[in-house]
């Protein structure tokens, strides 16, 4: 028995069928024929063959003879779809030109994009929380306008009373050092009240999030990690099991995952775990205090939820109104005022930071897609020149002023869809290289960079505006033209297309002046990076390696800490290569620090003075090891010990400052109310203590053997030859002392400078890459509206050839055409330069906002690339043919 | 637009077909439906043809199916009306009552 319908009707059918139906009624005819096969396989075939005699005729005309459309909207529509069809095919006819409009279009979105990728990432997304819009962070604001956290009982205070918000919640971050079978390495973490997962809404991936239980004194240790160091140390089990993690030298069941992308409550922050706040004594530990019942400890940042129909200024007025009456969780001082902002973002700090480098930087981006804009425009220009005939007989066949337009303005679309695709798809590179050179304090961050909505929706809107800006110039020109007046010149006498040319030469003089002016910003911030390098700091930058060690991260008190520091430092100091070697609490140029309030007898500050000073505990060897001179005096020596007078080393400036007219050593300091006296033995000199912009402050050093060191510090190794080569024995040396100690830092101080000024190199890096961007488009758009010009005055310069000149004067009549425009940008670019650098001016550091010889370079760099861009065409117009052109005549 | 909204015979009878049919409206079922009820074979090139001018009008939209196998790995064209589809067999409808209002009986059986 035959299954199979018959061949020869199936490719009579096959044959005849329009394209689209072909699959259906053959499907069709199969499905039936095959039913009718069960109960008569002859009756089948007949069927099948009657259908097809009686069904090829209609599908054969209606395959060769497609029928029109008759809807109106339908018509409308299709010849969109016509022009849309020739759009593509007048831009696949001109592939170079194409290419380098879409190419330029890329380019410019690709950087636009880039940078807005990053303002989104760091400054307009919210952090992964349920309803962001609605959380406030609370702040204390104290005398002289300073802004502080809360303390523990304050917090639990304000939480019973307040009305204003659903719940408070407390958090602060840490860090804390991990056991692992390698060896301890430090995570970021954050301790956290008890309601901080139920109320801000973080997604909770496995297990739970913590509770009000899970801070009761004496409650088992518990902590909740974050997806990706669950992912790390465990392999992303489904199920929570038994599992703990070491920290600080204690266990801590994990009872909880939170979801990706979740990081803890700061932008870029990449915290690793939660953990009760009860646990701060061994997770976040200061010298064995416990913080949780000291009130003048403001430790926690404070965030709460706005109650349904609660505003901003209710809010505060509630706070303010209860605060009064809860002065008692303070010990001194004034009753506090309290103020609230948007906590969408937690608490981070990295939009205030990098909110108005990323908007300058998003501006020059702009600018630069303004560049490829204006070489789009000149290209479509270009164009239209070309096109005058075709479109004053579209004219004269009836086409209207609309559909001419709609015509130009659908070339001028596709371009800018494939602009903005490959934009969008070179951004997804883009973007993460300027992620990862985003720093905040010197500490590199984890932007989550994506190209969100927002991002998407940025690009479109960049790239449509983009085109439709280019696709006008033609339009416009088209317009005031009136082109059917074109048909009887055809587009071939001199003067055919001049307007064109006219539009073009401002084109490339406006896409010179705003290169002009990317440069020489470049170039300003360039030299500011340069001169804050240059800087001195007081300290031997390229000669020393830092070691950061927290022996209190594993319960060291402090007697154990110093022997522990001293033992190591001695330890490193006997290493080869090394030089000396010095402890000290605080790093330098680490924009942090430790500030302590002093008195000094005699001295009596000015109503406003602010008597705390920037401080240093460090190690006899500390000032060897950093290469910081004794002016007078002598340094802190190893007998300076607990069991003598305290001992204190000042700056240069806090000695001129508070003793004017004579020594300072043999005079005293003291600590207020009824703390200790400290005696001045020794002068240093002046060196950079949080940044390298900053001007000499009042500082002074206490000895590690007399002074607290609450959470480790840094030991300073002064080598032989490069700090690099010895990170890993230092490494090893602090192993060898305990394992367990976790290393906190393992740099160099080089690299703490270059860090230092991380943001001016950031700005500068993008900056210079807009810049030379710009230049290429630039250049591309000069090379585009020379050859234009070539190709338009081919006539004349045959003509000139034919009357007896020199191919070299033609080439320079050409050169000389194509400078003008440069130079007429170059102008209008000073002027624009300048007011550009008054912008940035408060970015500068030690250039003013107008720079000659950020100028000169930048103006013969500009001028160079127009040279060149100029002179190919140029050469070009040397060699026309003049029979040739004289002939098509 | 009255003169867009007519339709033939054999046009409203694939839109009540697919009617009648409702979510299983597609080619085989078209076919035999309408063979069914009037006892007229149809060549599927005719109902096609028919399909496809009653889609440009907009009276129905179609969509492919997933292939099957029962009909050699080929995919089904199923069928649905539109609204536009609807009002233009109520207005067919209507036209004819009113040229058939006020005619006798005998007039509707003598009729060839």
């Amino acid at each position: 028995m035959i299954l199979r319908p018959p061949r020869l009707a199936e490719w009579l059918v096959r044959r005849s069928t329009p394209d689209a139906e072909r699959a259906a009624q053959l499907g069709d005819l199969e499905e039936e024929f095959r039913d009718r096969l069960a109960t008569d396989g002859r009756g089948a075939r007949r069927w099948y063959w009657r259908q097809t005699v009686r069904s090829v005729p209609s599908n054969l005309r209606r395959r060769l003879f497609p029928e029109p459309t008759l809807d109106g909207k339908d018509r409308a529509m299709t010849s969109i779809g016509q022009d849309l069809r020739f759009a593509l095919r007048m831009l696949r006819r001109r592939p170079l030109v194409t290419g380098v409009a879409v190419l330029s279009l890329t380019v410019g979105i690709a950087m636009s994009v880039g940078v807005f990728a990053l303002l989104d990432a760091a400054v307009l997304r919210p952090l992964p929380l349920r309803d962001p819009g609605e959380l406030r962070v609370l702040l204390e604001q104290r005398e002289r306008g300073t802004n502080h956290n809360f303390s523990y009982p304050g917090f639990v205070a304000y939480r019973a009373v307040q009305r204003s918000f659903t719940d408070l919640v407390a958090f602060s971050a840490t860090t804390s050092a991990l056991e692992e079978p390698g060896g301890s390495s430090v995570i970021a973490g954050e301790l956290v009240s008890g309601h901080y997962f139920s109320e801000l809404g973080p997604r909770i991936a496995i297990g739970r999030g913590l509770t009000d239980a899970d801070m009761a004194p004496g409650a088992a240790e518990v902590v909740v990690l974050a997806r990706a160091e669950w992912r790390r140390l465990f392999g992303d089990p489904a199920e929570l099991g038994a599992r703990s993690v070491r920290l600080n030298g204690r266990d801590f069941a994990v009872v909880g995952v939170a979801a990706d992308p979740f990081r803890g409550m700061q932008v870029g922050g990449d915290a690793r775990f939660w953990a009760p706040v009860a646990a701060q004594p061994v997770l976040d530990p200061f010298g064995g205090q416990s913080f949780l019942t000291m009130p003048t400890v403001s430790w926690l940042t404070v965030m709460g939820r706005l109650r349904p129909g609660v505003d901003d200024a209710a809010a505060m007025a509630e706070l303010n109104a209860t605060g009064a009456g809860l002065t008692q969780v303070r010990e001194d001082g004034p009753a506090p005022r309290f103020f609230l902002i948007p906590g969408h973002q937690g608490d981070s700090g990295l939009a205030a930071q990098v909110e108005e480098p990323l908007e300058l930087l998003l501006g020059a981006s702009l600018l630069v897609l303004l560049v490829a804009c204006a070489n789009v425009a000149g290209l479509l220009l270009a164009r239209a020149g070309d096109r005058t005939r075709e479109i004053a007989v579209r004219t004269a066949l009836g086409a209207g002023r609309w559909r001419i337009t709609r015509l130009l303005l659908l070339e001028s679309i596709v371009l800018g869809v494939a602009g903005t695709a490959g934009g969008l798809m070179a951004a997804r590179w883009v973007a993460p290289i300027g992620a990862a050179s985003i720093t905040q304090f010197g500490q590199p961050v984890t932007l989550d960079v994506r190209l969100s909505g927002r991002v998407m929706a940025f690009a479109t809107a960049a790239g449509l505006l983009t085109a439709l800006v280019a696709g006008l110039a033609p339009v416009l020109r088209g317009w005031r033209h009136q082109m059917h007046n074109r048909l009887h010149d055809g587009g071939r006498t001199a003067t055919a297309g001049r307007g064109a040319i006219r539009w073009q030469r401002s084109l490339v003089a406006g896409q010179f002046a705003l290169t002009l002016a990317l440069v020489v910003t470049a170039g300003l911030l360039v030299r500011t990076l340069l001169n804050l390098q240059s800087i001195p700091t007081g300290l031997a930058v390229d000669q020393v390696a830092l070691v950061g060690v927290n022996p209190q991260a594993v319960q060291y008190d402090l007697a154990r800490t110093r022997d522990y520091l001293v033992r190591l430092t001695e330890r490193v100091a006997s290493l080869p290569g090394v030089r000396a070697a010095g402890f000290g609490r605080v790093i330098p140029l680490g924009f942090g620090g430790a500030r302590m309030t002093v008195e000094v007898p005699g001295y009596s500050p000015a109503a406003d003075g602010d008597m705390e000073l920037n401080y240093n505990v460090v190690s006899p060897g500390y000032f060897e090891a950093l290469g910081i001179d004794i002016l007078d005096g002598r340094a802190l020596a190893p007998s300076d010990t607990g069991n003598g007078p305290m001992a204190v080393v000042v700056s240069e400036t806090m000695a001129r400052r508070y003793w004017p007219d004579g020594r300072a050593v043999g005079r005293t300091l003291k600590l207020p109310g009824d703390g200790p006296t400290l005696d001045v033995v020794g002068v240093a000199r002046d060196v950079k203590y949080r940044t390298i912009r900053e001007d000499s402050n009042p500082s002074f050093y206490l000895s590690v053997l007399q002074a607290a060191v609450p959470r480790g510090g840094i030991i300073h190794v002064r080598t032989h030859g490069e700090p690099d080569a010895h990170l890993d024995t230092l490494r090893q040396a602090v192993a060898d002392v305990d394992p367990a100690v976790p290393i906190t830092l393992l740099s160099t101080l080089r690299e703490q400078v270059r860090s230092n000024v991380a943001r001016e190199r950031l700005t500068m890096a993008i900056g210079l890459v807009l810049g030379g961007t710009a230049l290429l488009l630039a250049a591309v758009g000069l090379f585009g509206a020379m050859a234009t010009l070539v190709g338009r005055r081919a006539r004349e310069l045959g003509v000139r050839l034919a009357l007896g000149a020199v191919p070299s004067q033609l080439a320079s009549l050409v050169l000389r055409e194509g400078l003008r425009m440069a130079i007429w940008g170059g102008a209008l670019g000073f002027a624009l330069a300048i007011w550009v650098g008054q912008l940035v001016e408060s970015r500068l550091y030690g250039v003013g906002a107008f720079d000659p010889v950020s100028a000169a370079v930048g103006l013969a760099l500009v001028a160079g690339v127009a040279l060149v861009a100029a002179w190919l065409p140029a050469r070009r117009a040397a060699r026309v043919d003049p029979v040739g052109v004289l002939r098509a005549e | 637009m009255a003169r867009a909204e007519s339709l033939g015979e054999f046009e409203q009878s694939v839109l009540l077909a697919i009617a009648h049919l409702g979510d299983n409206a597609y080619g085989v079922t078209i076919r035999q439906e309408i063979e069914r009820r009037t006892g007229r074979e149809i060549a599927i090139g005719a109902l096609y043809t028919a399909l496809d001018r009653l889609e440009r009008k907009g009276f129905l939209r179609s969509r492919m199916s997933d292939p099957t196998p029962a009909r050699g790995g080929r995919a089904r064209r199923h069928c649905a009306l539109r609204p536009a589809g609807v009002k233009a067999l109520r207005h067919s409808r209507e036209f004819l009552n009113r040229m058939w209002d006020g005619l006798e009986p005998g007039l509707k059986r003598s009729r060839p």
